[in-house]
């Protein structure tokens, strides 16, 4: 069979070209301030400049390695050659530019840190990580600085550092909460920390109470209902008490359709779950949200009051309350829980429509026309 | 959504009872004293609760002082699952004495039990960091998880799962959780994905790295093609595709396209061991053993902690009589990932090639053990699958 295996970690994007001329120019910024011995070099550097400005790289590169020659002593042009080898992706090359442009100017911007990258580009993770570090650490340069922490991601994983890579996953997921890479480098570090958590879940442990659900989760993620609740049933086999186990497999009878099971199955693995667990809040509101489709108010009301003690913050348990509540004729009781709703979830149109005839049966006609707008604004916006 | 949920309330009373024998009377007592910590004690063991919570208090009432009573006073009144007053015995237990050893873990413990989530948050986290590593920190950390989870504080999540991994490296409950939590935090980055970026080169990557894992590969080859039509020089895309069109079309077209589609990667990220790694693999397939070993090597020379990579060098090495050599990279490959079926496979062919039986024997038993509890759960696998490379598989007729 193909077995998992943890693909090593694909490089960040490349590097958007605001910030490469950003960089060009602070890496390089004072080239024309160096002295120029003579019109060879002018023209050259000349050449050089402009070959960077329309992005041809390849000349831009054999523009500055003459100018590196021409004026070995300037450190401004081993970084410049440096940023060049990185963009056309040689980081071999790139890393002696860099280095030399280091030893020649030790405080030159950026340089450290474009060179730390050079080296993780070359797979020597443990040398670039300091670098990478102090970098990340920088918040100079924000653009930079996420780049730099994609690159300390990958290395802290090459080398197996998955704990300091999970918190560098998480500081760049508060730094760039909207931004599409570092949401597919976070879904990518989870997604094979999970993948290695259940291998050696299975390897160590594969009859246990916990491989057993771990098995049934992941089958039912499939959609595989059948078989997961028979993985379930062998957890229960195991510890007949477990905690989570009797929910899951009345989830898995309504996901099923009928096919795995009839909604009273589903009822009662509702109901010896909670009595398992009485905290259980998804219990509560699964078997709260049957009972209310049958019409049997009151037992659903209890049950989403159940859910929402032990969860406050569980939306969809408060919108289950106000909802029974404005149907058993309650609106005054039902208000609070569906404007605690919609505070926790603003874009739930079953919480602003409930609410808005909660506020229609109180009279507050202005409350429940605003409401009703934000219910037709989101239908219209669609998922 | 999490469903660890109060799996940590599984509670033996036998284990309370370990952790009570270390809670002696803490300073000298006068005689009745000590002969009803003794009766205390004894009744604890055979799970005599009231009693045991009647004879600290009487304790209590003859020295309201001793920390260790309130503290064995609460282990009892937990146990009877009064939370609310094993809460309070272990508060006093420690305004008496602040370093008294796990107390803020059980104070934590016990408001959460009682329903205080939010108000046993910092006595958890406090006993979690300072407990030592037995079965009540595990209990801690599984509900500071839930906490953290609840309350969508990655960082601080993370740092306990990775805490409870490194303590507790072999426990199913603790694999379970970290299984679960990862999971969860990445279907939510993805989610995040899907709403901030709907169009974007990176959700399609996903989407077919998605269809990749259920194994669609007609279906993850069109989701790749769109990826690099937004954006050409995705990182990782090309590869990708490679890996993807060579398992929709294996025939010689396919094969030839794919091979484009790898050296577009290297072109673009001449330092992707993966891609080395594939062309090596087709090189393999062909026959090429010398381009095969060549692109497997620079795959190693460039990540050398590359486990599938390691796998296929030592193949090719043994099959070119290289056994010492192989050996040395099967061996790397083993300690990188030791539940590598395939490495381990590879490794006692090399032994035995090296006439190193009993390491031989020893290594396929292991590959015996991880192919006995994969086969059974091969399907699985697949769920949470997110490789864009197929792993190192033995060939047909290899096992045998």
């Amino acid at each position: 069979m193909t077995r998992v295996c943890l693909a090593p970690w694909t490089r960040a994007g490349a590097m958007p070209w605001p910030l490469v001329a950003a960089l060009f120019w602070l890496v390089g910024g004072s080239i024309l301030a160096q002295p120029v011995p003579d019109e060879v070099l002018q023209h050259t550097y000349q050449e050089a400049e402009q070959a960077f400005r329309e992005q041809r790289l390849d000349a831009a590169a054999t523009g500055y390695r003459k100018l590196a020659e021409l004026s070995p002593d300037t450190a401004e042009v081993h970084a410049k050659l440096g940023l060049i080898h990185y963009l056309r992706g040689r980081f071999h090359d790139a890393v002696p530019s860099f280095r030399k442009a280091l030893d020649l100017k030790p405080g030159l911007p950026n340089v450290d840190a474009l060179l730390a990258i050079s080296l993780a580009g070359i797979g020597q993770h443990a040398e670039a990580i300091p670098g990478l570090e102090k970098g990340f650490s920088d918040p100079g340069n924000d653009d930079l600085r996420r780049l730099i922490g994609l690159e300390l991601q990958r290395s802290y994983a090459a080398l197996g550092r998955n704990d300091s890579a999970g918190a560098i996953v998480a500081r760049l997921g508060k730094l760039y909460p909207d931004d599409p890479e570092v949401l597919y480098h976070t879904g990518r570090f989870h997604a094979d920390m999970a993948t290695a958590a259940m291998q050696r879940l299975l390897a160590v442990s594969p009859n246990s109470v916990w491989g057993h659900q771990a098995s049934g989760d992941a089958l039912e993620s499939l959609g595989n209902h059948a078989l997961a609740i028979v993985e379930y049933r062998k957890a229960l086999a195991e510890r007949p008490d477990q905690p989570g186990v009797h929910y899951s497999i009345g989830r898995s009878i309504q996901s099923g359709a009928g096919a795995a099971g009839t909604e009273n199955d589903a009822m009662d693995a509702y109901r010896q779950e909670l009595r398992i667990d009485p905290t259980n809040a998804l219990a509560a509101y699964e078997l709260g949200e049957i009972l209310r489709k049958r019409s049997q108010l009151g037992e659903a009301r209890d049950l989403f009051r159940q859910a929402v003690t032990h969860r406050p913050d569980f939306g969809l348990g408060r919108i289950g309350l106000g909802r029974v509540l404005r149907e058993l004729e309650e609106p005054d009781q039902a208000r609070p829980h569906l404007e605690a709703a919609v505070r926790i979830s603003p874009d739930n149109e079953v919480a602003r429509y409930q609410l808005a005839l909660v506020y229609r049966a109180l009279g507050d006609l202005a409350a429940a026309e605003r409401e009703m707008q934000a219910f037709q604004s989101l239908q219209q916006k669609g998922p | 959504m999490l469903q660890m949920r109060r799996a940590g309330w599984v509670v033996s009373s036998a284990l309370m009872i370990a952790c009570l024998q270390a809670q002696t009377p803490d300073r000298p007592t006068e005689e009745p004293v000590k002969d009803r910590f003794q009766r205390a004690q004894k009744a604890l063991a055979e799970h005599q609760y009231a009693a045991a919570a009647r004879e600290f208090e009487a304790i209590l009432a003859i020295d309201p002082a001793l920390a260790g009573a309130h503290a064995n006073l609460g282990v009892a009144r937990y146990l009877l699952a009064d939370y609310e007053e094993a809460a309070a015995a272990f508060r006093r237990a420690l305004e008496l004495d602040p370093a008294m050893g796990n107390a803020e873990l059980y104070l934590g413990l016990s408001q959460a039990r009682a329903g205080n989530i939010e108000k046993a948050l910092p006595s958890l986290s406090r006993g979690f960091w300072n407990a030592s590593n037995d079965p009540w920190r595990l209990q801690a950390g599984v509900l500071l998880s839930e906490l953290y989870a609840t309350r969508k504080e990655d960082d601080k999540l993370l740092e306990v799962v990775q805490a409870l991994k490194q303590a507790f490296p072999r426990d199913p409950n603790v694999l379970y959780l970290a299984y679960r939590i990862y999971s969860d935090m990445g279907a939510r980055a993805i989610a995040d994905l899907v709403r901030e970026a709907p169009d974007s080169a990176r959700l399609h990557q996903v989407t077919a790295e998605l269809l990749v894992s259920e194994g669609d590969f007609p279906r993850a080859v069109r989701q790749f093609r769109k990826a690099l039509e937004i954006e050409p020089g995705l990182s990782g895309a090309s590869r990708a595709l490679a890996v993807a069109i060579m398992n929709t079309n294996p025939d010689d077209a396919g094969i030839r396209e794919a091979e484009q589609a790898l050296e577009s990667e290297l072109a673009l990220n001449p330092r992707d061991a993966e891609s080395q790694y594939q062309l090596g693999e087709i090189a393999w397939r062909r026959g090429d053993e010398q381009d095969a070993l060549q692109r497997y090597s620079a795959a190693v020379e460039l990540e050398p902690r590359f486990a599938e990579g390691l796998v296929a060098l030592g193949k090719a090495l043994t099959a070119s009589g290289e056994f010492e050599r192989a050996a040395k990279h099967l061996e790397d490959a083993v300690k990188i990932d030791p539940e590598n079926e395939v490495a381990h496979y590879r490794l006692a062919q090399a032994y035995r090639q090296l006439g190193r039986v009993g390491e031989a024997v020893k290594e396929l038993e292991e590959f015996r053990r991880i192919r006995s509890a994969s086969e059974a759960l091969g399907a699985i696998y697949r769920q949470v699958q997110r490789s864009t490379v197929p792993g190192e598989s033995l060939d047909s007729g290899d096992s045998q």
